[in-house]
């Protein structure tokens, strides 16, 4: 599992794009999607199949969602790759990199078939 | 003439730590609070795309995914996920700012570029809610 360390710039690039998505836009979507409009707080253009498919039939914001869900995976996996080690686990950093890398990449492409097919 | 090497691998003292290190001070248990509050991402990214592979499932299956998202474990959930989220993104503004002044990349005062990472937050998040907004 050499490729996991010889990759490295790739994880980190990864995870600092990430990280900065998900710092600049999770919260609100967060807030909107699971909390006011459940509470209804406010209404969403995603509240209704109609304008959901509407709103996502539009390149751009399919070409957003794919962007800010996989980044954000691979942002969290490489925290999941570090955690162990921070937590003084005895697992192999590799393998758990390797397990975390692989499952963000599988969310990665599952998001980009998902969404393109979803309108 | 005999060459001295240095030992392949040096025995030296390792310092032990207990698993419990970060409940030492109130710094490390922030330092670990930030690293776990973008585990709690994931999940959000998993139902989000959840919801939108729900739309292939034609109205009926929509309504009833957007019916259930009412339901207090779901609002408990959303809760407990932005309050990490928010404990990322502002620990993340601040690392931000920390890192480009020791990458030199940006020279400014470190609190400038923290106010320009809020600003630029906040922008973002206004754009994102006038797309979102303007349901029925």
């Amino acid at each position: 599992m050499q490729w996991i360390s010889r990759l490295e710039v790739l994880w980190w690039s990864l995870f600092a794009a990430g990280g900065t998505l998900a710092a600049l836009l999770l919260p609100v979507h967060i807030f909107l999607n699971n909390v006011a409009a459940p509470l209804g707080w406010v209404s969403l253009r995603t509240d209704t199949y109609e304008m959901a498919t509407s709103l996502l039939g539009n390149p751009l914001v399919k070409a957003y969602l794919i962007v800010l869900l996989a980044l954000t995976m691979y942002h969290a996996v490489h925290r999941v790759r570090l955690l162990p080690e921070e937590l003084l686990l005895p697992l192999h950093e590799r393998a758990v990199g390797a397990f975390a890398y692989g499952l963000a990449t599988a969310f990665a492409v599952a998001a980009i078939i998902i969404v393109i097919m979803a309108s | 003439m005999s060459v001295a090497h240095r030992p392949v691998k040096a025995n030296a003292y390792q310092r032990r730590f207990p698993r419990t290190w970060w409940l030492a001070n109130q710094r490390y248990l922030l330092f670990m609070v930030r690293e776990v509050s973008s585990l709690f991402l994931a999940p959000f990214a998993v139902l989000y795309l959840v919801q939108i592979a729900v739309l292939a499932g034609g109205p009926d299956g929509y309504g009833g995914f957007i019916d259930a998202t009412a339901s207090p474990g779901w609002i408990a959930f959303g809760v407990i996920v932005l309050a990490f989220a928010l404990v990322h993104s502002v620990t993340w503004m601040f690392q931000s700012a920390s890192i480009f002044m020791q990458l030199g990349m940006l020279r400014a005062p470190r609190a400038l570029l923290i106010v320009l990472g809020f600003l630029a937050w906040i922008g973002a998040s206004v754009l994102v809610a006038l797309v979102l907004l303007g349901g029925e």
